[in-house]
């Protein structure tokens, strides 16, 4: 999947470069980065599917165990991602009062804690530091949300 | 020497700072998904906030402290809190289990605060004299030193050279994104406001070492299981001191195990890890038949060995950072945006502008070692129970301290949505074996790369030949090329040999 990404920002990053209007000096750096990451990227893609491709004809010979391509630890952190995402598009609508304790008490439901009494503590304390020492003591302008201006 | 009683002045205004870095570094250190890296990630605001000298001592203690706290649950409960102390995890919990707790504990305080001890003397003496090689270096060599790091790091990652040279590269890739520093020009920002200056490099560093973190906590997480209580007979203050008797008694395994991790800390992308490992199998050439037998039983030497080591590759690492710019681990990385934030000039001539600063950070490496002595004793038979904390109470925490560090310095929504996005990457990386340290260097060292490449053009009337022209750059090439083929060479001679993991 790494690959996948640097292969998508080095193609924009060049096709940017030379679809847009700009000094030819200016262009030769990025295209001397963005070239060498397509290339390491194209290569290792290759790689990677060449190991599958292999792995799967060992295991469809009886070699080894068929392989395991895709397990399912990656739901927590994929779900406590998406989570922090929504967490920060809301952030200017809700503000920091109500993002941040929810945001704690669904990561903390995420790693499977259950305990209704510990996760409003720890919501409760993270809100309390968040509010006293960054925005108070720090001076952080952080979010109070558009519903409560 | 005017500059060092500067630096010796500012540091005895700003000392109060180390016993805190240290406590807060201790706590970081015993507790699980607290890494030294992202416990600083977490109080980057706080750093940013702090005068610089402040911010970066803080930074150094905390670090030291953080890489002694790992070896409390790793010595009584089995729980290593990073990899660097699983070599502890293994000697002194056997320690341990034959009821010497209180004797490993002795014995992991005293090794760390000689090794803090002789890094921080290393540090002090040998930085400004490297400094002074470093200034002799042009742009020409400077940039070749940048990719120097960078492949380095991308050498010894996890996942092979190619994994570590595209990570590497995409951080430089990164980089670029921002204004063009010679015309002018906005590159790669898609029209985006928030990104004319660039991608925030605190947003990378919060995302791929916070965030990230959290994230791949969240995929290992497992229930600790803890099979047995130490003896409460076992810990006592008698027993810490005969455990630091031992250590006293081995001053030569403290001097080669604390020279070890000197240079380790000194090779971008070694770390705690690898310099407890190379110490460690150190001590067991060493060590006489009699004794040998005891490593991986509870072995003394092997424990003063890694503890030694795990903390002089505190004071190594120091140096890469202020003689060239160039962080040698991901926790150094943090203390360079700390210094590019406030201002400070990165490279050789941090020592000639800013060198009270950096003489009071590589003094607070000093006083760290006798903090770590006072205050690893007074919290030895405490800090380990915090290895009983459960992980899911800390990540959600970390999460929200991670979008206020990538909040707090342009103080854009944006920049946490960026902490997100790096988090998701990081974690990418990490779970299919790419370096995200390489990354965040060459994100970090993107510019200053640029900067110095350009200069070496200029110099060089646009042409490429003068980076092959000049002695200096010549020999630092051969280097980079034996930085490539040695190990290569190595593995093909040795194929079962596992890869060395950058911290």
């Amino acid at each position: 999947m790494f690959p996948g990404i640097c292969l998508i920002v080095s193609i924009s990053m060049i096709y940017e470069q030379i679809a847009g209007d700009y000094r030819k000096e200016s262009m030769y750096y990025v295209l001397a980065i963005a070239g060498p990451v397509f290339a390491l990227s194209l290569i290792d893609m290759i790689v990677q599917l060449r190991g599958d491709a292999n792995a799967k004809r060992k295991a469809d010979a009886g070699d080894s165990p068929p392989p395991q391509f895709m397990d399912k630890t990656y739901v927590r952190p994929v779900l406590a991602a998406v989570t922090a995402l929504a967490g920060v598009l809301l952030l200017n609508v809700l503000g920091y009062f109500l993002v941040f304790p929810a945001l704690v008490i669904l990561i903390m439901l995420i790693a499977g804690m259950r305990s209704a009494l510990s996760i409003s503590l720890v919501a409760a304390g993270v809100l309390l530091v968040v509010h006293f020492i960054f925005v108070g003591l720090l001076g952080l302008d952080l979010p109070v949300g558009q519903l409560f201006n | 020497m005017e500059m060092i009683l500067e630096g010796l002045n500012l540091f005895l205004a700003n000392m109060w700072v180390i016993p805190v870095g240290v406590m807060v570094g201790m706590f970081a250190g015993a507790m699980p998904g607290l890494t030294p890296s992202n416990s600083l990630v977490m109080l980057l605001p706080l750093m940013i906030v702090l005068p610089p000298v402040k911010g970066l001592m803080f930074g150094t203690a905390l670090y030291a402290g953080a890489e002694m706290g790992n070896s409390f649950p790793a010595a009584i409960l089995n729980i290593p809190g990073s990899a660097g102390a699983s070599i502890t995890a293994i000697e002194g919990y056997a320690l341990s289990k034959r009821g010497f707790a209180a004797k490993a504990l002795g014995i992991c305080i005293t090794a760390s605060a000689i090794g803090a001890l002789i890094g921080g003397i290393f540090s002090v003496s040998a930085a400004p004299s490297l400094a002074k090689v470093a200034l002799k270096f042009s742009a020409v060599e400077n940039s070749i030193v940048v990719l120097f790091g960078i492949i380095v790091i991308a050498q010894i990652s996890q996942g092979g050279l190619l994994k570590g040279l595209l990570s590497g590269a995409f951080g430089l890739l990164l980089a670029i994104v921002g204004t063009d520093p010679i015309f002018g020009q906005f590159r790669s920002t898609y029209n985006i406001v928030y990104l004319f200056d660039g991608i925030s490099t605190i947003a990378i560093l919060v995302g791929l070492l916070g965030f990230g973190e959290v994230l791949n906590q969240l995929d290992t997480l497992r229930k600790v299981q803890v099979h047995s209580q130490p003896d409460k007979e076992a810990m006592g203050l008698k027993g810490i001191l005969s455990g630091a008797k031992e250590v006293i008694r081995r001053p030569l395994c403290c001097l080669r195990s604390g020279i070890i991790g000197l240079i380790i800390g000194a090779v971008p992308g070694a770390g705690a890890s690898v310099a407890s490992l190379m110490a460690y199998t150190q001590e067991l050439q060493f060590a006489k038949p009699a004794r040998k037998k005891l490593f991986g039983k509870g072995s003394e030497e092997g424990l003063i060995a890694a503890d030694t080591a795990n903390n002089s590759m505190v004071g190594g690492s120091l140096i890469p950072l202020m003689t060239l710019g160039i962080p040698g681990s991901a926790t150094m990385a943090v203390l360079l945006v700390v210094m590019t934030y406030h201002g400070l000039t990165i490279g050789p001539r941090l020592f000639e502008l800013h060198g009270e600063i950096v003489y009071a950070v590589l003094l607070s490496q000093l006083a760290a070692s006798v903090f770590i002595l006072i205050i690893g004793a007074m919290l030895a038979f405490f800090a380990f129970r915090l290895a009983y904390v459960s992980a899911g109470f800390i990540l959600p925490i970390v999460t929200v301290f991670c979008m206020i560090g990538g909040f707090a310095r342009n103080e854009y929504i944006f920049d946490m949505g960026l902490v997100v996005l790096f988090g998701l990457i990081g974690y990418i990386m990490k779970r299919n074996g790419y370096s995200v340290i390489g990354m965040l260097l060459g994100a970090i060292l993107g510019g200053m790369f640029e900067n110095y490449l350009l200069q070496g053009f200029r110099l060089g009337f646009n042409s490429p030949a003068i980076f092959f022209q000049r002695p200096v750059a010549l020999i630092l090439w051969a280097l980079l090329a034996l930085s490539l083929v040695v190990p290569w060479w190595f593995r093909k001679r040795s194929p079962g040999k596992p890869d060395i993991e950058a911290e």
